[in-house]
């Protein structure tokens, strides 16, 4: 059994080793290899801050929402572990700022010590009313990457470097299951309108001195087009662009400045930080994840692909619920082709 | 007196502070700090420099919350300024975690720092050998920059700094009017105090970059202190120890208490120990002295004591010591204009 996972970003890398981890022993013949023409650092992954927190609002995708918890408990319970600082994972705690009140978000139960900010905290952001604070976790992908990428090279998943043009291609190849974790560009193997990049920029610089996140909101101007600040354990990531539609990788100098002041604004002392590196990225924006089976003809026979892409800024926090998903759905495929039967108690 | 001479004797968080404070409430005085001591050898440059209340058993609470609130209310507005970095003053959020529930849930101190409440379920599970615990947000203060940049204010405003080892305050008597007094443990023998004693605290500074939130336990013994570049890793409190050397066996034992509290510590580089010698006394001495010698007059000003709590109340006591080094001013003032009827 020939599985390919097309994509090498956080949601590729994890879904490939949710999957070998509960299957590989149940199908010995099970044979997985991970295309991509994007390895780490190079990936949309690799840019995010890393912060677990959904957007404010789950738009009654309740399933998502499951997701992420599922997401954030695994993390959490990988906390106290030898493998937290080789996986880029730790707890950073922070605010969430708002110019009036919101209910709050279905995730204040998931983070730990949610609470709304007191006056004396709120003095701290002129021109802010209302805010969240609670703790959280960070899952840094220039760590957690190649961390996936060593249990899954452990285990015997091959790599390639390449950039697969169609699910036909792999399936010609002998392949019976492709994972398709291509993010953004999942359009190219099969058209998908609803799939539409959200352009992101950041500056990352050196300011260790901030240990908190701080995220605004400005309902008008709608998720991560207000600036944010967010302490990794090397740099600390200024952001605050989403443009949706925007396809330009390219770093946009305008961009950086509506970043630079509106973050020098909301925090006085990074003034004195030093810029270290500037980056832009397409978030994968869908109105919700695709996390579907699909069975398509090949010749005479039927092949399988699992869907797994379009987490928009979310990717980091939702991926492992995701990844056991897409698992659950590759058991499905498994029993049907009689190659395994759900795990029976022992007797 | 045109511009009175006051000498400050100590440079460490108590001393420099001081002499700012006595630069900004009296404009006219002629401000000196003398020390033997300079950041980064001083008690305060050991310390993590949180801003975390030390109960003194002989001051009464509402004068500690007095001081601690002045000195979080003075550092809130630096860390929120564009000075902060230079200062080196940063807020923390954390955990104080106890293994048996305290007998006093509520802190004097806790509505001086921001958002304090008890820890909830899901907080205390990391902490499987705690049952209760306090989360909050408090200010710290690095050093060497916050030292640095006390100085650099000093001397911005004509302070003199000299490097000076003061054996006798009597000594100063000629080239003074006035002399302040914050030798920290250096009192006992500057001053022939008995009631200051040391109580040895050694830490660990390490490379942690990815722990952003402090870990005390409520008994105070074991804490884990983010800082801008090290983390602190602690501690001891050994009562009568002089020993400023670094004990390899404590070390050990600081570095497994500090990873049973946060294992990911294991990880941690770059390990620098550094021993400090807290100035501990029942309280804090603030008050006025005035020393003589055959018919010549020396005002005193005394300010140390501080012991744990160092930090967090420097900023209070130093606005209390200027003040009385006021009125040491004003007496000496008075009594110049008695003479010269």
């Amino acid at each position: 059994m020939r599985v390919a996972i097309i994509g090498a970003g956080v949601i590729g890398l994890s879904t490939a080793l949710c999957i070998h981890e509960q299957y590989h022993g149940l199908v010995p013949s099970l044979e997985m290899e991970v295309y991509a023409d994007r390895y780490t650092p190079h990936t949309t992954s690799d840019g995010a801050a890393g912060l677990w927190q959904p957007y404010l609002s789950d738009h009654g995708n309740l399933q998502e929402t499951l997701w992420n918890k599922e997401t954030f408990d695994y993390l959490l319970g990988h906390l106290g572990s030898a493998a937290a600082k080789e996986m880029g994972l730790f707890l950073i705690s922070g605010y969430n700022l708002f110019t009036q009140p919101v209910p709050d978000p279905s995730w204040k139960n998931i983070v730990l010590g949610f609470r709304n900010l007191t006056p004396k905290e709120l003095e701290l952001f002129p021109g802010y009313s209302y805010g969240w604070f609670n703790t959280a976790l960070m899952l840094e992908c220039r760590s957690y990457l190649p961390w996936l990428t060593n249990r899954l090279t452990q285990r015997g998943v091959k790599f390639f470097h390449k950039k697969v043009e169609s699910f036909q291609e792999m399936f010609a190849q002998g392949v019976d299951v492709v994972i398709n974790c291509t993010g953004v560009r999942a359009g190219e193997l099969q058209p998908d309108p609803e799939l539409q990049p959200g352009r992101g920029q950041v500056i990352k610089v050196l300011a260790p001195w901030v240990k908190h996140f701080i995220i605004t909101h400005d309902i008008k101007s709608g998720i991560y087009n207000s600036p944010y600040v967010i302490p990794g354990s090397e740099f600390t990531v200024l952001g605050g662009i989403y443009q949706h539609g925007n396809w330009n990788e390219e770093n946009s100098a305008q961009d950086h400045k509506t970043i630079w002041e509106n973050c020098c604004r909301l925090l006085p002392t990074l003034q004195e930080a030093k810029i270290v590196q500037e980056w832009s990225g397409l978030r994968p924006a869908r109105p919700r994840v695709r996390l579907e089976r699909e069975t398509l003809r090949h010749g005479h026979s039927q092949a399988e692909v699992i869907h797994n892409y379009g987490h928009g800024g979310f990717g980091i926090t939702i991926h492992w619920g995701c990844a056991m998903a897409a698992a659950r759905l590759f058991g499905s495929i498994l029993q049907e082709k009689k190659l395994a039967s759900p795990p029976q108690p022992r007797l | 007196m045109a511009a009175p001479k006051v000498a400050v004797v100590g440079a460490g968080v108590v001393g420099l502070s001081t002499a700012l404070c006595i630069t900004e409430s009296c404009p006219s005085c002629s401000v000196t700090v003398l020390s033997d001591q300079f950041s980064p050898n001083t008690t305060s440059d050991v310390a993590a420099g949180m801003l975390f209340p030390h109960t003194y058993p002989g001051t009464p609470i509402h004068v500690q919350k007095q001081w601690f609130k002045e000195t979080f209310t003075y550092l809130f507005a630096i860390s929120n300024s564009a000075e902060a970095s230079e200062a080196g003053i940063h807020l923390v959020s954390g955990w104080q975690v106890f293994k048996d529930t305290p007998k006093e849930e509520l802190p004097f101190w806790s509505d001086v720092v921001l958002g304090f409440r008890p820890m909830s379920e899901a907080e205390l599970q990391k902490f499987p050998q705690h049952q209760f615990g306090q989360a909050f947000t408090t200010l710290k203060c690095d050093c060497p920059p916050y030292l640095l940049w006390l100085e650099k204010r000093l001397k911005a405003t004509g302070v003199q700094i000299y490097t000076r080892k003061v054996a006798d305050l009597w000594e100063l008597h000629s080239e003074y009017n006035v002399v302040v007094n914050c030798a920290g443990i250096g009192a006992q023998q500057l001053v022939g105090d008995k009631k200051i004693f040391p109580v040895r605290g050694q830490v660990l500074k390490v490379h942690a970059p990815w722990v952003k939130n402090f870990i005390r336990d409520g008994d105070g013994l074991t804490y884990i202190y983010p800082g801008i570049h090290r983390v602190t890793l602690g501690g001891t409190r050994e009562k009568d120890s002089w020993s400023l050397s670094p004990d390899p066996g404590t070390t050990k034992d600081i570095f497994d208490r500090c990873c049973s509290l946060e294992p990911s510590l294991r990880g941690a580089q770059d390990i620098e120990v550094k021993v400090g010698l807290r100035p501990s006394r029942q309280s804090v001495r603030l008050e006025r002295e005035v020393l003589s010698q055959g018919g010549v007059k020396l005002p005193v000003v005394h300010n140390y004591g501080h012991g744990a709590g160092g930090f967090s109340v420097h900023r209070g006591t130093a606005k209390e010591a200027a003040r009385l080094v006021g009125e040491c001013i004003a007496a000496l003032q008075g009594s110049s204009s008695r003479a010269k009827l």
